[in-house]
């Protein structure tokens, strides 16, 4: 699964994008916020406050128990703030 | 009839204004631009870093556009919104809505304004003399 980070959350994890295997007890969002926080300090730095992480599954805005399944581009970021 | 337009470039409002009166079948032009404040709550800008999820906010400025001239019957909408780095003073986005009766246009243009500022993945971050700090990010 193609994952994107974006402003701070990129900045803190050090990479715009990478490739990750979803382990097979990975299923919901949450599960792989709790599975990347684990991996390593930068992530748990970038993420631990989930409540400030949003998410795009195949660029569409989802909850955190949204399922990954059919995801093939995964975005974290944080709240928006254009306009 | 809708444009969406993401740029780095600077753009012409006054240009777009006038390409969008063009056709004055409308009755009623709303435009707003927002841009780069010089003075924030965190000091004195000298720059403004725009982020952007290209694919994802095309997506969502067009579907946001789409529900407006579906809801307030617009005749025409233009939506333009840059990103990369940006000089205090300058614009960032511009919307201009355009409908037979003026409460449509204006309902529209606040609605897709207010819309895109909480759906549109864009991310701000504030340069300043010595330091920059991303707007309301706080991990």
């Amino acid at each position: 699964m193609k994952v994107l980070y974006f402003a701070k959350v990129r900045e803190i994890i050090g990479l715009p994008e990478e490739n990750i295997d979803l382990p097979p007890n990975v299923q919901t969002v949450e599960d792989f916020l709790d599975y990347l926080i684990s991996k390593e300090n930068k992530y748990d730095l970038a993420l631990s406050n989930k409540e400030a992480i949003h998410i795009a599954c195949n660029e569409v805005h989802v909850d955190k128990d949204f399922i990954l399944k059919n995801t093939k581009e995964i975005a974290i970021f944080p709240p928006v703030t254009g306009g | 009839m809708i444009t969406i337009k993401i740029q780095k470039e600077k753009f012409n409002s006054q240009k777009i204004l006038k390409n969008a009166e063009k056709d004055k079948k409308y009755g009623a032009l709303v435009s707003f631009i927002g841009s780069v404040r010089e003075e924030t709550n965190n000091g004195k800008v000298k720059k403004l870093f725009i982020e952007h999820y290209k694919n994802m906010a095309e997506k969502i400025i067009y579907k946001t556009a789409l529900d407006a001239e579906k809801k307030w019957n617009l005749d025409y909408c233009y939506i333009i919104h840059r990103y990369g780095t940006l000089k205090a003073g300058e614009s960032i986005v511009m919307v201009i809505t355009c409908s037979k009766h003026r409460k449509e246009a204006y309902a529209a243009n606040q609605y897709i304004i207010d819309w895109l500022k909480i759906n549109a993945p864009f991310w701000k971050k504030e340069i300043f003399e010595n330091e920059s700090k991303w707007v309301d990010q706080t991990l």
